[in-house]
């Protein structure tokens, strides 16, 4: 698979403030790169460098293959930018918006009036074309951000967190959009501090922490990585001393807690952590009201990576 | 993309009230008030001084023969300098000046020359008196005992008086066609001027520290030079149609005739506007933070150049005249007011073209310099 943005060692300093450390991660043609990290970890600095916006102090970067540089203008034609921020022209439409942005990629009118339809289309503002974006509510504008982003067409594309402050429904369709365009075969590079958001869509990621990334790879592998693995709660009245003994001793379990009629299990990797305890509660004749298990979460990753909470508001 | 250039601006609010509408209010309400007094009072007539002679000195003597001698000149063609002089009593001075017979008065005795001036008096008869006092005064006592031998060395004397007095009867020559008059032009060019901030968004747009569409433009595969051009000229084509439509408004609603040169005054609007608008942009890159400190910071300078060029003090160009004349060539507000009042007023081109060439020179220097500025378009920090 071919390697569409390849970053090594990025150094980046504001004065003295050092926003990324040896940063080093590749983005894969097609897939949607999840950038995971709490506020301030150097998301944004990150693609602003790889974007060639930014100068930085040290380090590597290629995107398709080739240095990026202020004036790569055949690279910035492939690209994409949905920013952090709300950037359009408060003082036009929304049309005139889409339009203006992509007529700095597209010169032919024709077809630049077929990608803005489309594009207006896509996320579904068709209603509010003649609509100036501050009678916009978040969340439209937040998409009317997209589809400036976006109307060109472009191969590559980065989002900068494109959900913060949008309710769950807009947040929803947003994240709809984006896997509609990696199945149109974009590349996407997508940042959040959301957790869920990156794990329902990254097909990789890279957690990154005060400017390094502290782990990287598919869902599935980072939470491989870490030990705890699962919680499982179980309701079940008067269990004895030596049974959770016996559920201590058993293999893969961390931790095991019985108070108030709850047994909470710390276990690691294993196909049959919960079927095991069941079973062996069966066998010593107790009666479970409520059974489950919780998949450990990106939290957790971030939680055992750093020490510290990976937030979720 | 150039249309689109000139929708955001034309929606800029802030920018199209101090281009279009406020000059517009100041030359209304400027209307209403003063209209009245601009129907009475129209050309400059002669200078209407009285004088009294307290004595017989040859000093006195002379001076008569001085006033004598300028207004022969005068009616010679000699010059511009146009006095009407009664020679009078000074008793009789308070009389004159409350029936406002006499604009300013001399009374002389041995070796001194007393001014009197009333409460409101024509700034530009005033700096005329004191020249003529002065000039002869200083220049009296240097040629004393020559004069005394050959008495046409008065002749020195009234050539110096005129050579001192010149740029003032210039500047009033033309306030004295109607001195409300230029009261509308000086709107115009302060409305002109006040472009500048047209300037300061086409950079702020541009740019990707300045404003998040700015980023995304710098984003993009367009050339930075295309974009500079494409918004300078959408904003020079808005702002030059806002002062051709002023103008319009002087000559119809205010019947006063601006258009008598109509080609030529379209390229000084074009100019003009073409200055502030640059004037704005270099400025834009040269002060730190957001557009509303930028564009009040630039204010203050084009408030200073506004001011130098006697936008709120009329006598401001003439004091700068005297003692340093170079700056009322060079300064733009100035020479933007030089332009307009060249093609409005006088007949005889003069420096006008040296005065375009001088606005289109500054005009392509700070694109230049801007377009390259821009080209640096990687930022320490965003
Ligand atoms: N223009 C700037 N000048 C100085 N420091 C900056 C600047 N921009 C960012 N920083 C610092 O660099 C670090 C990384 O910031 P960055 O914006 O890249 O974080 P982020 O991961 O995008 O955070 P967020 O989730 O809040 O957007 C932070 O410590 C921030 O304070
Ligand atoms: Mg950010």
């Amino acid at each position: 698979m071919a390697e569409v943005i390849k970053v090594e060692n990025l150094v980046k300093k504001y004065k003295e403030i050092v926003a990324l450390e040896h940063l080093t991660l590749s983005v894969n043609e097609g897939e949607i790169f999840g950038l995971l990290g709490p506020n301030g970890s150097g998301k944004s600095t990150a693609i602003n460098c790889i974007l060639s916006l930014l100068k930085y102090d040290k380090g590597d970067i290629k995107v398709f293959g080739k240095k990026m540089e202020p004036k790569s203008y055949d690279l910035k034609r492939l690209i994409g930018v949905v920013p952090q921020e709300v950037a359009v022209y408060e003082d036009l439409t929304v049309q005139e918006n889409v339009d203006f942005f992509c007529g700095l990629y597209i010169k032919d009118k024709e077809t630049r009036k077929k990608y803005v339809d489309e594009a207006i289309k896509f996320v579904e503002l068709d209603d509010f074309r003649k609509f100036k974006p501050k009678k916009l509510s978040g969340g439209l504008k937040r998409r009317l951000n997209i589809a400036c982003g976006i109307a060109h067409k472009p191969k590559l594309i980065f989002f900068d967190e494109p959900t913060v402050a949008v309710d769950p429904q807009s947040r929803n369709k947003i994240l709809d959009n984006i896997e509609e365009l990696q199945r149109m075969g974009c590349t996407i590079v997508y940042t959040s501090h959301y957790m869920e958001e990156v794990e329902r869509l990254a097909t990789r990621l890279a957690i990154i922490d005060k400017g390094q990334v502290i782990a990287s790879g598919t869902v599935d592998e980072l939470k491989k990585m870490i030990k705890k693995n699962e919680l499982i709660t179980i309701e079940v009245p008067g269990v004895a001393e030596e049974v959770i003994e016996k559920i201590e001793a058993m293999k893969n379990i961390f931790s095991v807690d019985y108070k108030e009629s709850t047994l909470k299990v710390e276990a690691g990797e294993g196909k049959h952590n919960v079927v095991d305890i069941i079973n062996l509660l069966q066998d010593n004749g107790y009666k479970m009201q409520k059974i489950f298990s919780v998949q450990p979460t990106l939290n957790d990753v971030f939680l055992e990576l750093t020490g510290k909470e990976l937030r979720d508001e | 993309m150039f249309l689109n250039s000139v929708k955001l601006l034309v929606r800029r609010k802030q920018a199209i009230f101090w281009a279009a509408i406020f000059p517009l209010v100041l030359m209304v309400l400027f209307y209403f008030c003063f209209g009245s007094i601009n129907e009475q009072e129209n050309c400059i007539d002669a200078r209407k001084i009285a004088v009294s002679i307290e004595g017989d000195s040859m000093y006195e003597k002379n001076f008569k023969e001085l006033l004598t001698t300028l207004n022969d000149q005068y009616k010679n063609g000699e010059s511009d300098l146009d006095l009407d002089v009664t020679y009078c009593d000074s008793d009789k001075f308070k009389e004159l000046f409350d029936k406002e017979e006499i604009e300013a008065a001399y009374k002389v005795t041995d070796g001194k020359i007393e001014i009197l001036l009333p409460a409101r008096y024509k700034s530009a008869t005033g700096m005329i008196v004191r020249q003529i006092a002065d000039t002869y005064h200083v220049k009296y006592s240097i040629i004393e005992d020559a004069i005394s031998k050959d008495p046409t060395k008065i002749m020195e004397i009234a050539d110096k008086v005129q050579e001192n007095v010149s740029y003032i009867e210039v500047d009033e020559a033309s306030s004295g066609k109607d001195p409300y008059f230029w009261y509308f032009i000086s709107t115009v060019v302060m409305g002109i001027m006040f472009n500048y901030m047209a300037g300061i968004y086409i950079v702020n747009n541009l740019r990707a520290n300045a404003s998040y569409e700015g980023m995304r433009i710098a984003l993009s595969p367009e050339s930075k030079f295309k974009l500079i051009a494409c918004n300078f000229f959408a904003a020079l084509l808005v702002n030059s149609l806002i002062s051709m439509g002023h103008l319009a408004i002087i000559e119809f609603v205010f019947g006063k005739s601006v258009f008598a040169k109509p080609g030529l005054i379209i390229v000084a609007v074009v100019l003009s506007n073409a200055f502030s608008i640059s004037l704005g942009i270099i400025l834009a890159f040269f002060f730190k933070g957001n557009v509303e400190t930028k564009v009040n910071k630039s204010l203050g300078i084009i408030m200073v150049m506004e001011f130098l060029s006697g936008e709120f003090i009329a006598d401001i160009p003439g004091t700068i005249e005297k003692y340093c004349p170079i700056l009322n060539r060079v300064l733009p507000s100035t020479v933007i007011k030089m332009i307009f009042y060249r093609l409005t007023t006088w007949d005889e081109v003069g420096d006008l073209y040296i005065n375009f060439a001088k606005l289109a020179v500054a005009v392509v220097i700070m694109l230049v310099v801007s377009a390259m500025l821009l080209r640096s378009e990687s930022y320490e920090s965003v």
